[in-house]
């Protein structure tokens, strides 16, 4: 299998869902039934046995037969495609020349394959019910920040931080300053994001992503990634995961590592690949919640395992103006943070 | 095909499973309590077997400390293994007597120690010469055919050591480090110094970690040898912890001509895309940095089943993860180790040995 049909693959892997619908109906505005049988706590057995096995059990043995195998399709390519992937990757001795498509590939293969169990267990529990739609990039907020680091690795533990977030139409702005408490680290991060494609249930984000890193030992990484932020509404699957969002994120880039001479952008540099997949969701009128698995190294936390993955939740919590966050992180080393600040 | 799908699943699984475990931390080996003597050999396994204390030597110079708290002299009976061959080891001051056993590394050494005799013997498995050389790889994990080759090949070169750096075993298991032990005894001619690999640490659990200290020694340590420093660091766990990276600093801040350092995951994986070295790039280039402004030079490790050489701010990294674990495609490069030749005027040079295609 040469490497372009595996990225033909991979591209299609991500996009079929939306240009499936886009074939179907032109409206961007689905005009959708809110009726479904859930919460069920049959569904919800069915998702757990056997739906561990045949993934979208839970919403076929319950009626939604359509839901189910969607569902059940979605989540046996999920497993083929990172079998097979992993196969080949493996048996390459994780080669360079594959990692770039075979990386992203196999992460999102194992994602995907986790997420259509959730979907499968989230929808038969009702949990759309209590949704609403929501896209955390029109939001315009002014947050303040501490968050406590911990990892065997890093003599840095306590961080302050602000962090504000524009938005105007199809662009959102965000950026992001974090210093430790002894002043012995800083990190400036500027996100540009832009809608370059729309339907009913996918959003398509083009992510310019920059940010700077200090050490008062003398040393310093910049980094700039372009990312791309792909967002589907589960309600494409059916009716049952209205308002369950899944993000994909894959992102590649360069990292410069300075080290105090004069070649500033000489001493060392990297190409450098982020990805990443979640589900979020906002309760209805005052709360998001979200959770994710990423893959990069360039948390002042160490990743995990040979992937380099660290796992992140998050609840937002939202009353009038006042938005108050907490996230938690955990790779090789764990991190907490809690901000608050203002929704405009 | 079906070894092929074997081979991949195996390699993704131990990649994958890279356990969280002491291993990044000091640790102190080589000591025990002995008929009420205390016993400590600094960088060195120790162990009773019938009366004989068994130790696997782990740098080429070592002190043996002995504290008697007992009321009558006691006699004590050494096995000291993984010494340099043909050369007959030297204690200072000279205490004991030494005598060589079977195997040309192995030599038996006889103490008497009195009551309440507190005593240190520098025992020097071999001295330094003006110029000298050492060989290097990683990543065997458990493959007799390679690791035999590499052994015939070090073994006909007459380098003053050799460095395994990690990965030795593959799974772990006692029967893979009585294996490696093994090899390292009676297949290389030379001392073989190692560190511990994640795959050393365990793979999917175990004790790895216990068996690395029970037959090589410590996880962190260094030694000096003809002015020049080498530096073993245990970054198992795709980091340094804290504490050892003070072991490090402190060990780089002495005034030596070069200064080799030994790890098995590297700091940074020259593909930034796959991204094998730290799991954090900004404590890898923390690392990198204290590493240059002590003067460090040159970063051998393993881990990446290929051949690396490239330079961060200075500092070259070499990777050298072809000792037998299943190669990585597409890169023309096979198993094979190095050789660092090192002049009289302390220069260093690398030298490729090629084993086998992959």
């Amino acid at each position: 299998m040469t490497k372009k049909s595996l990225f033909l693959i991979f591209i299609l892997y991500n996009f079929i869902p939306a240009s499936n619908y886009l074939s179907g109906q032109e409206n961007l505005t689905p005009n959708v039934s809110e009726s479904t049988p859930y919460p069920s706590i049959a569904g919800m057995g069915f998702s757990l046995f056997p739906g561990l096995f045949f993934h979208g059990s839970g919403h076929y043995l319950t009626g939604e037969k359509k839901t189910g195998k969607n569902i059940f399709w979605i989540g046996n390519i999920s497993l083929l495609s990172l079998l097979g992937s992993s196969v080949i990757y493996g048996a390459s001795g994780a080669a360079s020349i594959l990692s770039p498509v075979m990386i992203p590939l196999i992460f999102f293969s194992a994602s995907t394959y986790l997420i259509s169990w959730v979907a499968d267990f989230s929808g038969t529990a009702g949990l759309s019910k209590i949704l609403k739609e929501d896209n955390p990039y029109t939001y315009k907020t002014l947050k303040l920040s501490y968050t406590q680091k911990n990892d065997h690795q890093t003599p840095y533990k306590n961080f302050y931080g602000i962090s504000g977030q524009l938005s105007h139409g199809n662009h959102y702005l965000t950026l992001n300053f974090e210093q430790e408490f002894l002043n012995r680290y800083q990190k400036y991060n500027l996100i540009y994001g832009y809608l370059i494609w729309k339907t009913p249930y996918t959003d398509l984000y083009l992510v310019p992503d920059f940010s700077y890193e200090r050490s008062y030992e003398k040393f310093s990484i910049s980094r700039g990634l372009g990312k791309f932020y792909f967002i589907l509404n589960l309600q494409w699957i059916g009716e049952s995961l209205k308002n369950i969002y899944i993000e994909n994120i894959l992102g590649y880039g360069k990292y410069w590592y300075h080290f105090n001479t004069v070649n500033y952008f000489n001493d060392f540099n990297q190409t450098s690949l982020f990805i990443s997949q979640g589900i979020r969701v906002s309760i209805k009128n005052f709360i998001n919640v979200g959770t994710s698995i990423a893959r990069t190294n360039s948390d002042l936390i160490g990743s995990s395992g040979f992937f380099i993955l660290y796992y992140r939740a998050y609840t937002e919590l939202i009353y009038k103006k006042i938005v108050t966050s907490l996230e938690y992180k955990a790779g090789k080393g764990s991190s907490f943070s809690i901000s608050t600040g203002i929704k405009i | 095909m079906k070894k092929l799908i074997y081979l991949s699943i195996l390699f993704l699984t131990n990649c994958l499973a890279t356990p969280e475990g002491p291993s990044p931390y000091m640790d102190s080996t080589g000591e025990m309590e002995y008929q009420q003597v205390f016993i400590k050999v600094s960088y060195g396994t120790l162990k009773e077997n019938n009366n004989l204390l068994v130790s696997n030597i782990q740098t080429p110079n070592v002190q043996i400390y002995l504290h008697s708290l007992n009321a009558n002299p006691v006699d004590l009976n050494f096995l000291f293994n993984n010494m340099r061959g043909n050369y007959i080891p030297t204690l200072q001051p000279a205490r004991g007597i030494i005598s060589q056993s079977g195997n040309p590394k192995s030599y038996y050494y006889f103490i008497q120690i009195n009551p309440g005799e507190e005593v240190t013997i520098n025992l020097i498995s071999f001295n330094a010469t003006s110029a000298y050389n050492f060989g290097v790889v990683g990543d065997i994990q458990s493959n007799n055919t390679i690791g035999e080759l590499i052994a015939a090949s070090a073994s006909m070169h007459n380098l003053d050591f050799f460095i395994i750096t990690g990965d030795y075993v593959s799974q772990a298991t006692e029967t893979e480090y009585q294996w490696a032990f093994l090899l390292s005894e009676n297949n290389f001619s030379m001392p073989v110094y190692t560190i511990m690999g994640n795959h050393d640490a365990s793979i999917g659990g175990g004790n790895g970690y216990y068996l690395f200290r029970q037959y090589f020694g410590r996880t962190n340590y260094a030694f000096s040898h003809n002015e020049d420093l080498f530096l073993f660091l245990d970054s198992s766990q795709q980091n340094i912890s804290e504490s050892v990276y003070g072991f490090a600093q402190l060990s780089l801040s002495q005034n030596l001509r070069n200064k080799f350092i030994f790890m098995h995951i590297p700091p940074f994986d020259q593909d930034g895309t796959r991204a094998n070295g730290f799991s954090s790039d900004f404590q890898a280039a923390r690392f990198i940095n204290m590493v240059k402004n002590n003067n460090g030079d040159i970063i051998f490790s393993g881990h990446i089943h290929t051949y690396q050489n490239f330079i961060v701010s200075n500092i070259r990294t070499i990777v050298i993860g072809t000792g037998g674990g299943l190669p990585m495609r597409f890169d023309g490069v096979g198993f094979q180790y190095l050789i660092t030749h090192v002049d009289s005027s302390g220069n260093a040079s690398i030298e490729i040995i090629p084993i086998a295609p992959n």
